[in-house]
């Protein structure tokens, strides 16, 4: 579920690999000099433990409005342009992109601003769960680790 | 008055059901905190239900708010995105 055609915010949720190079270009905008791409991905080791992959899952209505009113606030504190948020769920393998977050701005104190707010924002109030799958045995995360 | 409440992650695992009828009486009207007393004493989620919150209608219920019929119920635990 996409949001609709969103003039400043994007955000989708779903099992789709997660396209950042696109997702930079959803907030391209004339009076932007500066964009900031984050994006978070799967480590091979947690804890000491080796992962053998991820499983991420959200309640996905929640999740999406959640998400657009943290990049629709980031922004108008900021003063950033356009922010687009996607988060995949299901299965991730190490290395795969769990979430981005791509923002433009005129400049770049707002970009790097409203990037570190939203993702922030996200890891500690959205509605996606997040689960650690280990050779012997697995768990719910917790927390949002920095 | 019968509610449906979603159930994600570790509340759907424990309780081996993404969503769980419960009963509440129509007086006193039901509230955000009564639901989450009564899925309290589900055995499989009493160690769960005190560290989640009430979803209702896609947002974050304080205890005190009030419970429609028709109302989208979730039981969230504490959440791990990003």
């Amino acid at each position: 579920m996409d949001d609709g055609p969103s003039e400043r915010c994007w955000v989708h949720i779903g099992p789709e690999p997660i396209d950042a190079a696109g997702l930079l270009a959803r907030v391209a905008d004339r009076d932007a000099g500066a964009q900031v791409l984050f994006t978070g991905t799967v480590r091979a080791r947690t804890g000491g433990r080796a992962v053998r992959h991820l499983e991420y899952e959200a309640y996905v209505p929640m999740a999406q409005a959640q998400c657009r009113e943290i990049a629709e606030a980031s922004c108008a504190r900021h003063g950033a342009c356009r922010m687009a948020i996607a988060h995949r769920t299901g299965r991730l393998a190490i290395g795969e992109i769990a979430v981005a977050i791509a923002v433009s701005a005129p400049h770049r104190a707002e970009a790097y601003a409203a990037s570190r707010e939203a993702i922030e924002a996200l890891k500690h109030e959205v509605a996606i769960w997040k689960r650690e799958v280990f050779t012997d045995g697995s768990r719910w995360v917790y927390g949002c680790g920095s | 008055m019968r509610l449906e409440v979603l159930l994600f992650a570790e509340a759907r695992e424990r309780a081996g059901t993404d969503r769980l009828a419960i009963e509440l009486p129509d007086e006193p009207a039901p509230t955000a905190g009564a639901v989450l007393e009564t899925l309290a004493r589900q055995p499989e989620l009493a160690e769960l239900v005190p560290r989640c919150r009430l979803a209702v209608a896609h947002r974050l219920a304080a205890g005190s708010d009030p419970v429609q019929p028709g109302d989208e119920l979730a039981l969230i635990p504490p959440v791990g995105g990003g």
